[in-house]
């Protein structure tokens, strides 16, 4: 994959050679990766292998030292956050970043922030109805939250902003096995009814092969495979370091 | 009993202005996690603005303009100035507030000199008399204002998307990025709304004392303790600890007085000193027992 390319029509989102640093850290050495509209992609991954970091990337919290990054055809590095929000990409972040002080409903309005006011109604009734915990927490204050609920809230959040591109930064991380599959659950739905394109990041690879249609996996700042899922699990390497 | 009703409420009056400053303390706290030292004497530049406009038109049209054009100012001076040490030490902010301070206070004092200027009352004529009660028709004035802003401050922070973002930038500056708020934009605006409401706080002290370069210095001190004393996150708090400052004051300075010489201890040349001293003292007492100030958010954080 060279930079000369241009992406098939079917291409969301091209990373090609992004390389990205923190000062004098360097975190990325040349990522290239493809999503196609309408799929889930899992970023795989040990820690600090720079998953988050290729996320932040793209979602424009972090500008690359080199490479390009296109989304919807069109170049986007350095472009900031809010502009891309905007154009329908929305990062889930680590670690979350729900507003702790706010009330759960005012989270849910600020992911809002973007659309009209007239289409936000409906959009977090819906939000409501798929998150029924949310709406019965919904003047409570976001700190007060489990873990679980807070996940929920920062989805919910995201897909207020009516998202193209959801990029999910370990949905399942400090989770109960039960609340991760409840998550999965939502990401399916995410996927199949909004038919939202989905950049999924995850260090437990099981459950983001079970919903993913292509993964990758990263290893300090590369890409060194990548593949449909039953290509991954076939892999022998890949099922030593990242599966059961 | 006279005495001590009138006082009251010669108290709140005062305190409403106190209530405005700290509003626009609040404000730039609001958006921006920051205190603008300096926010005294950019409002005493803006109504020696409003003085000179209101040479030309009358009272209500240069009252608009002032603070249209404090807007202005306070946009621009963040875009220019605050921008520089945004993301350093919280040193560095406290370092420009007292930059501002000092740069403002010498453009008023350079352009429009150090004598006092006579500013309009848009009010005139007698008391107005509640229940026994007299009022004086600008004291009455002020307070309405005081109100009106901390309601309309209230709302907009509470009910309006942009309100909600403003906050959101504050407490989390790219978490609100993620979220789609172009958070340059709000800290402007944080910092257009909160000078606007100075230069209302200004043009309401100058009739009360007389306009001069330093007309603020005591005034933004209380506004600032009615703010910490409200709780730096609430508009309805700021008024309220303004109101309390306010009330503080007159009272110790009417009956420390008495008390001195009750307790033979020396006669007193000048009680408003002391008043100062106690009403400060009694602000650091509260804040003793309640840290978060009389109406900030409690933390009730799940362990
Ligand atoms: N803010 C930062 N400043 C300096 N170095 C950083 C920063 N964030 C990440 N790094 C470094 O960049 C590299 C990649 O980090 P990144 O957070 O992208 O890893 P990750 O794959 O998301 O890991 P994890 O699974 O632990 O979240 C690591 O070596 C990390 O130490
Ligand atoms: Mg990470």
């Amino acid at each position: 994959m060279t930079a000369g390319v241009a992406a098939p029509a079917d291409t969301l989102l091209r990373l090609c050679d992004v390389h990205a640093s923190y000062g004098a850290v360097r975190a990325l050495h040349g990522v290239s990766l493809d999503v196609a509209r309408g799929t889930v992609v899992a970023l795989l991954g040990a820690n600090g292998a720079g998953k988050s970091t290729t996320l932040r990337v793209i979602s424009g919290m972090l500008a690359p030292a080199a490479g390009t990054v296109e989304y919807d055809g069109e170049r986007i590095g350095g472009r900031a956050p809010s502009n891309l929000v905007r154009q329908g990409l929305v990062h889930v972040p680590e670690g979350r970043r729900i507003f702790g002080e706010f009330s759960v409903e005012e989270n849910l309005r600020l992911g809002a922030f973007t659309q009209r006011r007239a289409d936000t109604k409906r959009a977090l009734a819906e939000v409501y109805e798929d998150f029924p915990i949310l709406h019965e927490r919904r003047r409570q204050r976001a700190a007060t939250l489990s873990g679980g609920e807070q996940q929920m809230l920062a989805i919910g959040r995201a897909l207020l902003a009516q998202p193209r591109l959801l990029l999910l930064d370990e949905p399942s991380l400090g989770l109960a096995p039960l609340v991760v599959r409840e998550i999965y659950d939502i990401i399916r739905m995410i996927s199949g009814q909004r038919g939202a394109t989905i950049l999924l990041v995850e260090q437990s690879a099981e459950m983001a092969l079970e919903v993913a249609h292509r993964a990758y996996v990263l290893e300090a700042g590369r890409i060194v495979v990548s593949g449909t899922p039953a290509e991954l699990r076939g892999n022998e390497s890949v099922r030593r370091s990242y599966l059961g | 009993m006279d005495t001590f009703i009138e006082q009251v409420v010669s108290g709140v009056m005062t305190g409403s202005v106190y209530g405005i400053v700290a509003l626009a303390l609040v404000m730039i706290f609001q958006s921006t996690r920051m205190f603008n030292f300096g926010q005294g004497e950019i409002a005493t530049f803006t109504t020696f603005i409003a003085w000179s406009l209101m040479l030309h038109m009358p009272y209500a049209l240069g009252f608009v303009l002032a603070v249209v054009i404090a807007f202005g100012i306070g946009a621009v001076l963040e875009r220019g100035v605050i921008r520089l040490v945004e993301d350093k030490p919280a040193m560095s902010g406290v370092m420009v507030g007292l930059g501002l301070f000092i740069a403002f206070n010498s453009i008023s004092a350079s352009i429009y000199g150090p004598e006092p200027h006579h500013f309009e009352q848009p009010f005139t004529g007698g008391p107005i008399d509640i229940g026994g009660v007299t009022i004086g028709r600008h004291s009455a004035y002020l307070f309405g204002v005081a109100m009106l802003l901390s309601a309309l401050f209230y709302a907009f922070f509470r009910y309006t998307s942009v309100g909600l973002a403003l906050r959101a930038t504050a407490a989390d500056r790219t978490g609100a990025e993620l979220m789609g708020v172009p958070t340059g934009y709000m800290l402007m605006l944080g910092w257009g709304l909160a000078t606007a409401v100075g230069a209302v706080a200004g043009m309401l002290v100058a009739p009360m004392i007389v306009l001069t370069p330093n007309m603020m210095f005591f005034v933004l001190l209380f506004g600032f303790a009615a703010a910490v004393l409200g709780g730096l996150d609430s508009a309805p708090g700021a008024v309220v600890g303004g109101v309390i400052v306010g009330v503080t004051q007159n009272l110790v300075g009417v009956y420390v007085d008495d008390l001195v010489s009750a307790l033979h201890v020396g006669s007193i040349r000048d009680p408003n000193q002391y008043r100062d001293i106690v009403a400060m003292g009694l602000i650091i007492v509260v804040l003793a027992l309640r840290p978060r100030g009389l109406f900030g958010r409690a933390i009730v954080e799940r362990v």
